[in-house]
C-alpha cells in the first residue's frame, strides 16, 4: 500500500467504526422485533406490532388496540420483550467483561468467570434455594435468589482479590492462580450441597446451566443499568487497555497507571458479570469466544472491539434464546448448551479462514 | 478535560436511573387490588390475597392435583405437569388436548401458564424460583410443603378456602382424620410391639426416608419405627450395613410410581433378600418383605390415608386383615 | 537546556545492592554509551532513570524535577525507553504500535490526528519501518519489530531517549542505520541518549561519553578516550586489548585479544622479528604459553609495538620512518643472545629493516633454534630487490625451521623447548617496561665496547 492509501485508511478509521458501530445497533433492534415472533404461544406478526405500537408514545394513536387480546399482550409484553431484552442485556455484558478480563490479563483465553463469579454466584444460589425459599427478600423488587446470586458472584471476586495482593500491587499471576484455587473449592463446597439437596437438585443445575426462564421486567430494570453503566465506564478505558496489551513496563512508560486500571476495569467488569449472572445463571463460552470472534474480524483495538463485543454478544445471546426457547417443546434446553453448539463451528470456520497466524 | 468527562458520565448515569425508574412504574405489576375479601398465608408463609374465586387453576405437582381433585375442583383445573398420574390417567388428557401440561418440575414454562391465564396456581418448595417470577408478573401462587399427616390435612383446608369450597375441604379432612385415627386407635389397644420399618425409597446410591418426610409419618402413624427416622435429611442416602445393623422386622419396597410395568429399581423382592448380609434380617428371615404400590406411595396428598392403611397392615397382619 | 542528573542512586533488589551511589549528570546532546561485563548494573542503571525501579536511596531530576514525583503521564512526555524485548499480545499493526507512542500527548477520548500521523510517519521512515506500517506486529522479523519499538519511542517526541540494549536482533546495516540516526538526533534534536551496549566498538564510534560500570559501580565516566582505555577494559573485563583511535572515523577502537591463559611453567626466551602487526598474535600466543618474549627492532608508530607495550615485552625499538641504526642492531643482537629461540615473522622486508633479517641469520649460524613463518611467499614482500630473498634462501640453507602457518608455532616450540636450556634471562631481574631492558642491553652493549 502506497503511503497515501495508508494514510488515508487511518485518518478515515474514526468514521468506519462509527459506520460499524450504527449498523450493528441498528441489526440488534431489528434482531429483537423478528425474535418477539419465536415462542410457544402462537402470536401473529401483526398482532404483535399492535401490541409494541400501542406502548409507543406517538404512535399508540393510530393503533386499533382491541384486536388484541390481553393474555397474549401480557405474553409479548410481560414475558417475551422483557426476555428478549434480557438476552440482549447479558450477552452484551458477558462479552464487554469478556474483553475486558482479556485485556486485563493479556490472554486470549480469559473469560469473566476466571475469578470465581460463577461459582460465587452458583453457590450462592444453591444455598438459597435450599435454605431461603421465598424468603421475603425484596429489595427494589428483586427476589432472595437475585440478591443472593449476586452478592455470591462479588464476595467471591472481592476473596480472590484481596488474597492476591501484595503491598499496594496484584501480580497477574498471583491472581490466576488465587482464582483457581478459589474456584475450586467453592465448587467442592457446591457439590456437597447439591448432593445433600434431593429434589431441589434439578432446579439447582438447570439454573446453573443457564437459562431466562424467570426473567421479568425486574431483572431487566435492575440490571440494565449496571451494565450499560459498567460498560460506557470501561469504555474510558480503551486506550489504555490497548496500551497494556504492550506490556506493563511499556504502557506505565508510556503514561498509564497500570495498577490503578486493572482494578478500576476489574471491578467495573465483575460488577456487570455478577449482575448478569444473577438473573440468567452461568452461559458459557460468551465471555470468552465472542471477543475472539470480533477480534478476528474487527482487529485488536480496544475502542471498537470493546462496544462491538458488546452488540454481537447481544445478537449472539438473542438467537441462541430464541432457539432455545423453540427446540424441544414445552420444557426448554438450557442456553449455554446452544451458545457451545451454535457457536463452536462458526469460530472454527473463523479460525481456519484466517491464514494469518492468530496471536494467542 | 476532566470535567466534561464527569459530565459525560452524569449523564448516563441520570439518563440510565430514569428508564429503570419508567420501567419499574410503567411495566411491573401492581401488588394487590382493592377489593379483597380473603387472605390466605402459605405453607412458606407468604400472604396472598384473593378478591374473587378462582376459576382457573394450575398444579404445578401430582400432590396439589390430588388435592384439587380430591376436593371437587376437576372442572376448574386447566393446568397440570408430565408426571401427574392420579387420580385419572392424565397423560391420555394431555395427548388428547382436554388439559394443558405445564412441563415437568423444574422449568414450567411461562408462555403456556401465561396462555391458560390462571387465577390460581398451587406449587412447591421445589419451585420456589418461578414462584418469585410468576408472583412478580402479578399472578396468585400458593407453596404446598405437606410433610405429615397434618400438613395434608391443614393444605386440604387451605386450597378449599382459596377455592370457595370450604365445605368439601372440611368434609374430606374429617373422612381422612377418622380414617386414620381409627386405624390409630386399634393399634393402640392391641399393645403390640411395635415393628422396626424400613423403607427403601430408591436404589442406587440406597435412600431412605428421614425425619421430616411424609412416609416417615405415616410409619409412625401405622405403629412402626422407622430405622431412619432419626436422620435430620427427607431422603437420606444409608448404607447398606446400617440397615443390617438395624435388623428391621419388616421391609417396605415401593413399585416403580405411575405403574408403567417397568421393573423395580430394586430388581426383585428375591434380589433384596440375597442381598450380601441381608440374609440375617428379622424382615428376610420371617418373609416381611412387603411390596406397597409405588404409584400410592408416590406423594403427601389425600391419598395418605391409605397409604397409612396399607402399613398397617403390613405391620400387624393379625390386626388389619383385608384390603 | 535541558539537563538530567543522577545524584547518589542506591538500588536493590530485596537486600542485595545492585548499584552503589551513582551520580552523574547529563545535558543535551550526550549520546552516552553504557558499558560493563553482565550483572554490573547497566540495566538497573537504566531502569533508575526510567522510572521502572525505585531507588532507595538518591534522587533522579530532570531539569530539576523529582522524575519519581512526576505522574507517568508528564515523564512520558520527555523520556522514551526502548526495551531490550518486546512481547506483545494482541495483533496490532506496525502503524498502530507507533500510534500509540503519541498516547502521552493524546487527551484520553482523542483520536489520532493529522499531526499525530505526520509524527509517526517521519518516525517511521526514519527507522525505515514505514513501508511495514500494516503489517500486523507479530509477523514482523527481530530486527523490524525492533525498529517498529524505536519508531514508537521516536514518536514520544522525547527530550530524552533510552535504549536498553537496542542492537541485538539487528543486522549490520541496521545496526549502523539505528545508531547515526540516533546520534543525528542528539546533535540536531539536542536530546539526551543513553544507551545500554555490548559492543565496545559501537560506543567508541558513535557516543560523545561513556560509563563503565563494574561490580554495581562506577567504574569511569567521561570522554570516549578517558573510559575506553586499555587499562579500563583489561580492569573491568579482564580482556587484553588494544585501543587505537581509527583514522576513517577519528573514534577509538578496541581490538581485543583472547582471554589470558596463565601458564604455571616458566620457559625459556623467544625473540621475535616482526612488524607490521604480523607478530601480534604470535607473541600473545607464545605469552599465552610462558615463554619469555623478546622482540625487535620495531619502529615505535608500529602494530607490533603497540601489542608489545601491552604485553610488556622488552623492545628494542627505532623511530618511525628511520633505517635501523647500528647501534639498534647491536642491541637487537645482545637481545637474541639472551634468546633461545628466534621467529621471523611474513614482515614485509624493505632496507629499512632489511638489518633485522642478518640478525637473525646471525643467531641461525651461532646456534640459535630459528623459525620463520612462511605464511606469504617471500617474494611479494620482498622490497630489498631480492637480497631478502637470498638471506632466505641462506636461512634454509643454514638449518633455519620454515613453517608455513602460524598457528603450528606454539605447538612446535611446545614440543621441543624442553630440549633447550632453560632461559637464560631470568625476566624476574628486568622490570617489564621496555626503557629498563634497552638500559640492560646498552649496558652489555658497553660491555661489549
Amino acid at each position: 500500500m502506497s503511503v497515501d492509501e495508508v494514510q488515508k485508511k487511518y485518518s478515515k478509521r474514526p468514521y468506519r467504526w462509527k459506520l460499524i458501530l450504527l449498523t450493528l445497533v441498528a441489526a440488534l433492534v431489528l434482531f429483537i422485533i423478528l425474535c418477539l415472533n419465536v415462542g410457544f404461544a402462537p402470536i401473529s406478526f401483526s398482532d404483535i406490532i399492535t401490541i409494541i405500537g400501542k406502548q409507543v408514545p406517538f404512535l399508540n394513536q393510530y393503533i386499533n388496540p382491541s384486536s388484541v387480546s390481553v393474555v397474549n399482550e401480557a405474553i409479548i409484553l410481560q414475558i417475551r420483550l422483557p426476555r428478549i431484552l434480557a438476552g440482549a442485556i447479558v450477552g452484551a455484558g458477558l462479552a464487554a467483561a469478556g474483553v475486558m478480563y482479556q485485556g486485563i490479563f493479556r490472554n486470549p483465553m480469559a473469560d469473566s468467570y476466571l475469578l470465581g463469579a460463577s461459582a460465587g454466584a452458583s453457590f450462592g444460589y444453591t444455598l438459597a434455594v435450599l435454605y431461603g425459599g421465598t424468603l421475603a427478600a425484596n429489595i427494589l423488587g428483586m427476589g432472595l435468589f437475585q440478591i443472593v446470586a449476586f452478592l455470591g458472584a462479588v464476595l467471591t471476586v472481592f476473596l480472590v482479590y484481596f488474597m492476591s495482593r501484595v503491598g499496594n500491587k496484584v501480580p497477574i499471576t498471583t491472581l490466576l492462580l488465587s482464582g483457581i484455587v478459589v474456584n475450586i473449592f467453592i465448587l467442592s463446597l457446591q457439590t456437597v450441597f447439591e448432593l445433600r439437596s434431593g429434589q431441589a437438585l434439578m432446579g439447582i443445575v438447570a439454573w446453573i446451566a443457564g437459562g431466562f426462564t424467570n426473567i421479568t421486567w425486574t431483572s431487566i430494570y435492575t440490571v440494565f443499568p449496571v451494565v450499560l453503566i459498567g460498560t460506557v465506564l470501561a469504555y474510558f478505558f480503551t486506550k489504555d487497555l490497548n496500551l497494556l496489551s504492550m506490556g506493563d513496563d511499556t504502557a506505565q512508560h508510556l503514561g498509564v497507571n497500570t495498577e490503578r486500571v486493572r482494578q478500576i476495569l476489574l471491578l467495573l467488569s465483575s460488577l456487570v458479570t455478577a449482575a448478569v449472572v444473577s438473573i440468567s445463571g452461568i452461559i458459557g463460552f460468551v465471555g470468552l469466544i465472542i471477543p475472539h470472534m470480533t477480534r478476528l474480524i474487527i482487529g485488536p483495538d480496544h475502542r471498537i472491539l470493546l462496544p462491538t463485543s458488546a452488540i454481537v454478544g447481544a445478537i449472539f445471546l438473542i438467537l441462541c434464546d430464541s432457539l432455545a426457547r423453540v427446540a424441544t417443546g414445552a420444557s426448554e434446553l438450557p442456553v449455554g448448551v446452544i451458545t457451545a453448539m451454535a457457536g463452536t463451528p462458526f469460530f472454527i470456520y473463523l479460525l481456519r479462514k484466517r491464514k494469518t497466524s492468530y496471536s494467542l | 478535560m476532566k470535567k466534561s468527562l464527569l459530565s459525560i458520565i452524569a449523564i448516563i448515569v441520570i439518563a440510565t436511573i430514569l428508564i429503570a425508574a419508567f420501567i419499574y412504574l410503567n411495566y411491573t405489576s401492581p401488588n394487590s387490588s382493592n377489593n379483597t375479601n380473603l387472605s390466605i398465608v402459605d405453607d412458606e408463609g407468604y400472604t396472598t390475597t384473593f378478591s374473587s374465586i378462582p376459576q382457573r387453576i394450575i398444579s404445578f405437582a401430582p400432590s396439589n392435583t390430588q388435592i384439587l381433585f380430591a376436593i371437587g375442583l376437576d372442572d376448574k383445573v386447566v393446568g397440570i405437569t408430565d408426571y401427574d398420574h392420579y387420580p385419572y390417567n392424565f397423560t391420555a388428557w394431555i395427548e388428547a388436548g382436554n388439559i394443558t401440561s405445564i412441563g415437568g418440575f423444574s422449568t414450567p414454562n411461562k408462555e403456556t401458564i401465561a396462555s391458560l391465564n390462571p387465577d390460581l396456581i398451587l406449587a412447591t418448595p421445589i419451585n420456589d424460583p418461578d414462584v418469585v417470577t410468576l408472583r412478580d408478573l402479578g399472578y396468585k401462587v400458593l407453596v404446598l410443603n405437606p410433610n405429615d399427616v397434618d400438613g395434608v390435612l391443614g393444605d386440604i383446608s387451605m386450597v378449599g378456602k382459596a377455592a370457595g369450597v370450604d365445605q368439601d375441604a372440611a368434609a374430606l379432612v374429617d373422612s381422612l382424620s377418622s380414617q386414620i385415627d381409627a386405624i390409630e386407635a386399634t393399634i393402640a389397644s392391641a399393645d403390640l410391639p411395635k415393628p422396626m420399618v424400613y423403607y427403601e425409597v430408591w436404589t442406587p446410591p440406597l435412600m431412605s426416608a428421614g425425619n421430616g418426610s411424609f412416609i416417615n409419618d405415616v410409619i409412625s402413624k401405622a405403629g412402626g419405627v422407622n430405622i431412619f427416622g432419626g436422620e435430620t435429611q427427607q431422603y437420606p442416602a444409608v448404607s447398606s450395613e446400617t440397615v443390617v445393623q438395624s435388623n428391621p422386622d419388616v421391609i417396605m419396597l415401593p413399585t416403580e410410581m405411575a405403574n408403567t410395568g417397568e421393573a423395580p429399581f430394586y430388581g426383585s423382592v428375591a434380589d433384596v433378600k440375597a442381598r450380601p448380609g441381608w440374609s440375617s434380617i428379622s424382615a428376610v428371615e420371617n418373609d416381611r418383605v412387603i411390596v406397597v404400590s409405588g404409584d400410592l406411595f408416590a406423594e403427601a396428598g389425600p391419598r395418605i390415608a391409605e397409604q397409612i392403611a396399607v402399613a398397617a397392615e403390613a405391620f400387624y397382619p393379625e390386626l388389619f386383615n383385608s384390603t | 537546556m535541558v539537563i538530567l542528573s543522577v545524584d547518589g542512586v542506591e538500588c536493590r533488589y530485596g537486600s542485595i545492592k545492585i548499584l552503589e551511589n551513582v551520580s552523574l549528570t547529563f545535558k543535551e546532546g550526550d549520546f552516552v554509551g553504557i558499558l560493563g561485563p553482565n550483572g554490573s548494573g547497566k540495566s538497573t542503571l537504566l531502569k533508575s532513570i526510567s522510572r521502572t525501579l525505585k531507588p532507595t536511596k538518591g534522587t533522579v531530576l530532570l531539569d530539576k524535577a523529582d522524575i519519581y514525583a512526576m505522574k507517568s503521564v508528564d515523564l512520558a512526555k520527555h523520556m522514551a525507553i526502548v526495551p531490550q524485548e518486546s512481547n506483545i499480545g494482541f495483533s496490532f499493526t506496525a502503524l498502530d504500535i507507533v500510534l500509540m507512542g503519541r498516547n502521552p500527548h493524546m487527551k484520553r477520548f482523542q483520536m489520532e490526528s493529522e499531526k499525530d500521523m505526520v509524527i509517526v510517519r517521519k518516525a517511521m521512515k526514519q527507522t525505515n519501518t514505514w513501508h511495514l506500517a500494516d503489517r500486523p506486529i507479530n509477523e514482523l522479523s527481530g530486527g523490524e519489530k525492533q525498529r517498529v519499538v524505536i519508531a514508537r519511542a521516536l514518536a514520544q517526541e522525547p527530550r530524552v531517549l533510552l535504549l536498553d540494549e537496542p542492537l541485538t536482533h539487528l543486522d549490520l546495516i541496521n545496526q549502523l542505520e539505528i545508531m547515526d540516526l540516533v546520534r543525528d538526533l542528539s546533535e540536531k534534536e539536542h536530546l539526551i541518549v543513553l544507551a545500554v551496549l555490548h559492543d565496545l566498538n559501537i560506543v567508541g564510534r558513535y557516543c560523545t561519553s561513556a560509563i563503565l560500570l563494574k561490580d554495581s559501580c562506577i567504574y569511569a565516566a567521561g570522554p570516549l578516550d578517558q573510559v575506553l582505555t586499555s587499562a579500563n577494559i583489561k580492569s573491568v573485563f579482564q580482556v587484553d586489548a588494544i585501543v587505537k583511535k581509527s583514522p576513517v572515523t577519528n573514534s577509538p577502537y578496541v581490538i581485543p585479544l583472547s582471554p589470558q591463559k596463565t601458564s604455571l611453567e616458566r620457559k625459556c626466551a623467544i625473540h621475535m622479528i616482526c612488524g607490521a602487526g604480523t607478530g601480534t598474535l604470535i607473541m600473545k600466543a607464545l605469552v599465552d604459553e610462558g615463554y619469555v618474549v623478546t622482540a625487535g627492532v620495531l619502529n615505535t608508530l608500529d602494530t607490533d609495538y603497540e601489542t608489545a607495550e601491552l604485553l610488556r615485552i622488552p623492545t628494542v625499538t627505532e623511530a618511525p620512518f628511520s633505517p635501523i641504526t647500528k647501534e639498534t642492531k647491536f642491541a637487537n643482537l645482545g637481545m637474541i643472545n639472551q634468546a633461545a629461540i628466534v621467529v621471523v615473522t611474513s614482515v614485509p622486508f624493505g632496507f629499512g629493516n632489511l638489518s633485522n633479517l642478518e640478525a637473525a641469520l646471525q643467531a641461525l649460524k651461532q646456534g640459535t633454534r630459528t623459525y620463520v613463518i612462511d605464511e606469504i611467499p617471500i617474494e611479494v614482500r620482498d622490497f630489498t630487490n631480492g637480497r631478502a630473498a637470498a638471506m632466505f634462501a641462506e636461512l634454509q640453507k643454514n638449518g633455519a625451521i620454515f613453517i608455513k602457518h602460524p598457528s603450528e608455532l606454539p605447538t612446535l616450540v611446545n614440543a621441543t623447548h624442553k630440549s633447550i636450556e632453560l632461559c637464560k634471562l631470568d625476566q624476574t631481574e628486568i622490570p617489564g617496561h621496555l626503557k629498563d631492558a634497552v638500559k640492560v642491553v646498552h649496558s652489555k652493549k658497553q660491555e661489549a665496547k
